[in-house]
């Protein structure tokens, strides 16, 4: 509340520094509204993608300028909007208020609260629309970003700085790997690792709200919240909010990129993201192309995703890294939305519901997916006992179907498979159990070097469980070497065995 | 083509009554609504409303905007409102220097910080 001596000083200081110019606004007035988007007449002065207010306070933003009209979407419930209502341009573009606050918080694409705790401080006001990053200003991605899976980091690592695409159909479990990255990030903390630690943003777009409160919950379970900001737009939000949804998450990350940090954010997911600017398109009356979408719907992503940046050490070194999602129907990748996306991305981790049903979690294609910058952050340790692996995996595939012709196989031929389907086993990890790179490197090297082709497939979940415990008991100082992340050397190779050895006399 | 038909309406920066009911006669009910409200609309651009807070000086301001506009049709009212001070609304701009708009915005200013 302030005081009546206060309001006559602020009256004072305005009077010292009374503008004699005078007040101009630029004005339009309301004539139509449909589907939460406002067609005015007037408004000559005003700019694509600016901000203008309504009588009631509602804020919008343009997206068409046509000859005598423009077109305004809404950013909330346009109901109390009526033909001949004032509409007053801002000057300003579209922004977010971003502070250090927001981290643990639920909010809006407009930086407003949705978990009902005290209103954001006042921070920095950051555009929802920028120009990426360019050339000059960027440097290659060569540095882990962890997802504590050891399907990904051994043989699609990402790199912080990179965009990669995480596709599948629904329900195949492409949130949980990014809810498990999320909680990685929190262990990486924790292991006091030289790299900076993670800001991450998790950006849910016209997505069940139950939906969301589960992935709010589990990241509060974790801890993870802690340095997590989710931005949330309900598939029951108007369309202008999903569309907008991703712009505000990259607004964030740009936020923490500029304070020299690394970010990962997650835009959850992409397919209805373009659904909804679809909606919009139509409304606003846009041609249609493909699939009815805009004819712009490839750079409505491109330019998302270019701000995903790794930035050279002149310009603070920070790193925005993207985790898109895109969701198929009936597994297909090259319907429009999934081929675009694949197309500006470095790479993409493809789930597929046969490996799925069939019980191989997370059900990644190793065929189909890729990394493909990602290698060059991966670390020597990684590097090193991922190689074999990756190759031992392919001979598997090749000869996995040739031996569906039943024909008797040789020895060397047998054991191959033998091998693949054991890789294969101890590369299933369950949900919410990220994994330590050195716990990671621990369990790869040990299928690639044989130590499991004795182990029933049924036993190989436990074997590794139990495995992680005994080293961790007796061996400690193995992770630490194995956590330092250089290439697997003779005497690391050496203890390794000895653990694996010992271990094996006590496996029951 | 109604928009065009609209710019034709007017003989010598007026509108011309003989030309809108030639063309108001030849139109259906939907395009005359058009009509119309293009009619509106340029009528609206070619018109400025000047707004003072008395008619004290009024002939001096009417002299003054009457230059400053002479294509447009200049209608100044009054508004007690303004305290003191002018409004001009140029069709979609609308340019203000009154003791109202300066106190609403100070004492807006100060509700908000």
């Amino acid at each position: 509340m302030i005081n009546e001596k206060n309001i006559i000083e602020q009256l004072e200081k305005n009077l010292m520094d009374w503008n004699t110019n005078p007040k101009t606004q630029n004005v339009g007035y309301v004539e139509k509204n449909t589907d939460g988007v406002i067609v005015a007449s007037g408004l000559s002065l005003v700019t694509m993608g600016e901000r203008v207010e309504f009588e009631n306070g509602l804020s919008g933003v343009v997206l068409n300028l046509d000859e005598d009209y423009v077109s305004i979407i809404l950013l909330g419930d346009g109901s109390q909007i009526k033909q001949g209502d004032k509409v007053t341009r801002t000057g300003e573009m579209l922004s977010i208020n971003v502070s250090e606050d927001l981290l643990g918080r639920v909010v809006d694409p407009r930086g407003e609260p949705l978990d009902g705790k005290a209103k954001i401080k006042k921070g920095k006001l950051m555009p929802l629309e920028k120009i990426a990053a360019g050339v000059v200003e960027r440097e290659p991605v060569d540095t882990p970003l962890k997802t504590g899976i050891k399907a990904i980091d051994a043989m699609f690592p990402i790199g912080r700085g990179q965009r990669e695409l995480i596709i599948g159909d629904r329900g195949l479990g492409k949130t949980a790997i990014v809810v498990d990255t999320i909680i990685n990030q929190g262990n990486f903390r924790k292991s006091g690792s030289k790299l900076r630690p993670v800001v991450c943003i998790y950006v849910a777009i016209g997505q069940k709200r139950s939906t969301i409160a589960q992935v709010v919950g589990r990241l509060n379970e974790s801890d993870a919240i802690d340095y997590s900001i989710i931005v949330a737009a309900s598939s029951s939000d108007p369309a202008a909010s999903q569309y907008l949804a991703p712009y505000a998450g990259a607004a964030i990350a740009e936020y923490f990129l500029e304070k020299g940090q690394d970010v990962l954010v997650i835009y959850d997911d992409l397919t209805k993201h373009a659904w909804a600017y679809r909606q919009i398109s139509l409304v606003l009356k846009r041609p249609a192309g493909r699939e009815a979408y805009p004819g712009d719907i490839f750079y409505l992503h491109s330019r998302l995703l270019e701000r995903a940046v790794r930035l050279n050490s002149k310009n603070g070194g920070g790193s925005i890294t993207a985790l898109p999602i895109i969701e198929t129907q009936a597994n297909d990748i090259s319907a429009y939305i999934p081929t675009n996306v694949i197309s500006i991305t470095d790479g993409q981790i493809f789930l597929q519901s046969d490996l799925f049903n069939s019980g191989f979690r997370p059900a990644i294609n190793v065929g189909t997916s890729v990394s493909r910058v990602g290698g060059a952050a991966q670390t020597g340790a990684m590097k090193s006992v991922s190689g074999k692996m990756k190759l031992e995996l392919a001979q598997y595939a090749e000869l996995a179907a040739f031996s569906q012709f039943g024909s008797d196989l040789d020895a060397a031929t047998s054991q191959a498979l033998e091998r693949g389907k054991r890789t294969y086993e101890m590369l299933k990890q369950p949900q919410y159990s990220p994994l330590t790179e050195a716990y990671e490197i621990l369990s790869i090297w040990a299928v690639t070097n044989g130590f499991l082709d004795d182990i029933k497939i049924d036993d190989i979940g436990r074997f590794e469980q139990e495995l992680h415990k005994f080293v961790k008991r007796s061996h400690e100082k193995l992770i630490t070497t194995l956590s330092n992340g250089e290439k697997v050397n003779e005497s690391t190779t050496k203890e390794l065995e000895k653990a694996l050895t010992a271990f094996k006399k006590v496996f029951k | 083509m109604i928009k065009k038909l609209s710019e034709v309406s007017y003989t010598k920066e007026k509108l011309d009554n003989k030309k809108v009911k030639r063309i108001s006669r030849s139109l259906g009910r939907e395009d005359l609504k058009v009509y119309i409200k293009d009619l509106k609309t340029m009528e609206a651009k070619k018109t400025v409303i000047v707004t003072v807070a008395t008619d004290k000086g009024l002939t001096d301001i009417k002299s003054y905007f009457n230059k400053i506009y002479p294509s447009k049709r200049v209608v100044f009212t009054i508004d007690e409102s303004l305290l003191t001070g002018i409004r001009v609304v140029d069709f979609d701009n609308i340019y203000e220097l009154s003791l109202k708009n300066f106190l609403e915005n100070a004492v807006g200013g100060s509700l908000n910080d």
